[in-house]
């Protein structure tokens, strides 16, 4: 039941993602609700739930969208990682700490998009690249971490959607 | 043994990432093939790459119709609002070129008498009644209109001043009725006295010149100015031209029906004469 859950979620964070947000795009830049899900999954679900979607998710964006597969899956499964290691370790925090968790994402993202980019001899000039792309790609994704936050909130307080893991081998 | 298990969520990230980046560069080069990993992948996800993207074109169908309908409700809209704006200006245009058309016009008159000393004002109001024909202009005696001065167009006589206040003054028009003017046709030189009517210049825009003597020679088609008698009107301005007689018998006076030359229905812009000096007859 949770991985029909999650699977929907990711389905329909897909499609609003490829389909709504384009119109809502502000100069060029639309935000990455994948991401920005993602991180919620992570910081609410802990690992290996974040580590598995972040592959899948990326791994379907690669397939559907992709140039190259597996540059969304290492970016989404990084990203993942990243927010379940945060699983349990922050409890007073109402919003900070996921605007912060958001902040890191978009910036592996880039960083590893980037790299990509240079690897692949890809003429991308870094400058116009942070300011015109990663800085408002961040800022618009920011106004999404709220509403998303408190959605993977109430989602993951449901029984349901409780962590099966028994062992802490993905605690930290 | 605590320590490795700590460690295996990060080596199974690292190895992912190790396999990612291998098969990043695998299918990154340009190639002219599908690569296995990617054909495994893409017969998994063909289905869901199906529907999603039926899916998301449905959405993006449904998005793309809102904003282009929002986008043509708001080109409506400021088309609309643009319209509207190029009609003002039009008739705006329109109407200041008709002005300048008439006050070319009142410029020529004035350029043509240079002996005279004329004032332009504006029509400010007409007399709302049926039976009075006066005019109110924007001119009065602190812009040098006196009592009795002659008003003119272009086109011929208008009437004379009547009332002068500040800066404005009453018209009395040339149709009124309680209106005479001492009037000479050009060619036959006949004498008669220009006497308004109201009735007959609502219903077909004449004026009647009386006293003309049973002898006049006066037809139709002939020009009628002011005579300067009276020392009111200027002699030799136009007052219009003679549309029909009026022979009766036994009248002592022959009558001729007058076509005013100045359209009192259309009138917006007049010329006050200062100064009475004769004008030199125009001819034809």
């Amino acid at each position: 039941m949770k991985v029909l859950i999650v699977s929907a979620i990711v389905s329909l964070g897909l499609v609003l993602q490829s389909s709504l947000l384009p119109f809502l795009e502000v100069r060029g830049v639309k935000p990455d609700l994948l991401l920005v899900m993602l991180v919620g999954m992570g910081f609410w679900g802990g690992n290996p739930l974040g580590i598995t979607v972040g592959l899948l998710t990326g791994l379907l964006m690669d397939v559907l969208y992709g140039q190259a597969l597996g540059l969304h899956a290492l970016q989404y499964m990084i990203i993942g990682f990243g927010a379940g290691l945060f699983y349990n370790r922050i409890t007073y925090a109402r919003l900070l700490y996921p605007m912060m968790l958001t902040v890191g994402a978009c910036l592996i993202k880039n960083i590893l998009l980037y790299l990509y980019l240079f690897f692949s001899q890809t003429d991308a000039a870094a400058g116009a690249f942070i300011s015109q792309v990663v800085f408002p790609e961040m800022g618009y994704s920011l106004i999404l971490t709220y509403p998303v936050y408190f959605l993977m909130k109430w989602l993951f307080s449901k029984k349901v959607m409780e962590r099966r893991v028994r062992s802490n081998l993905f605690d930290f | 043994m605590a320590r490795i298990s700590n460690k295996i969520p990060f080596i199974i990230v690292v190895i992912l990432s190790v396999g990612l980046i291998v098969a990043m560069m695998v299918t990154g080069m340009p190639r002219d093939t599908m690569s296995q990993v990617e054909g495994f992948f893409g017969r998994i996800f063909m289905p869901v790459e199906k529907l999603t993207y039926n899916v998301s074109s449905f959405f993006s169908n449904m998005f793309a119709s809102w904003e282009e309908n929002r986008y043509v409700k708001e080109e409506y809209r400021r088309l609309r609002d643009l319209t509207v704006e190029l009609q003002d200006q039009l008739v705006d245009k329109d109407e200041l070129s008709q002005e300048n058309e008439r006050l070319k016009a009142l410029l020529d008159f004035k350029e043509e008498n240079p002996d005279l000393t004329v004032y332009g004002a504006r029509v400010i109001g007409k007399s709302p009644g049926n039976w009075f024909n006066t005019l109110t202009i924007d001119r009065g005696s602190e812009d040098g209109v006196a009592v009795d001065m002659a008003v003119v167009t272009e086109k011929g006589l208008v009437g004379r001043v009547i009332e002068v206040g500040g800066h404005w003054s009453k018209v009395l028009s040339i149709i009124d009725s309680q209106c005479a003017v001492s009037a000479i046709a050009q060619r036959s030189r006949d004498n008669g006295t220009l006497q308004g009517d109201t009735t007959l210049y609502d219903g077909e825009g004449l004026c009647r010149m009386v006293y003309l003597p049973q002898d006049a020679t006066v037809r139709e088609g002939d020009i009628v100015i002011t005579s300067g008698l009276g020392d009111i009107f200027p002699k030799g301005l136009p007052i219009g031209t003679v549309v029909g007689l009026e022979n009766e018998p036994f009248a002592v006076y022959k009558t001729a029906l007058i076509q005013p030359g100045v359209d009192f229905k259309h009138l917006e812009e007049v010329l006050v004469i200062g100064d009475a000096f004769s004008l030199p007859e125009q001819t034809e």
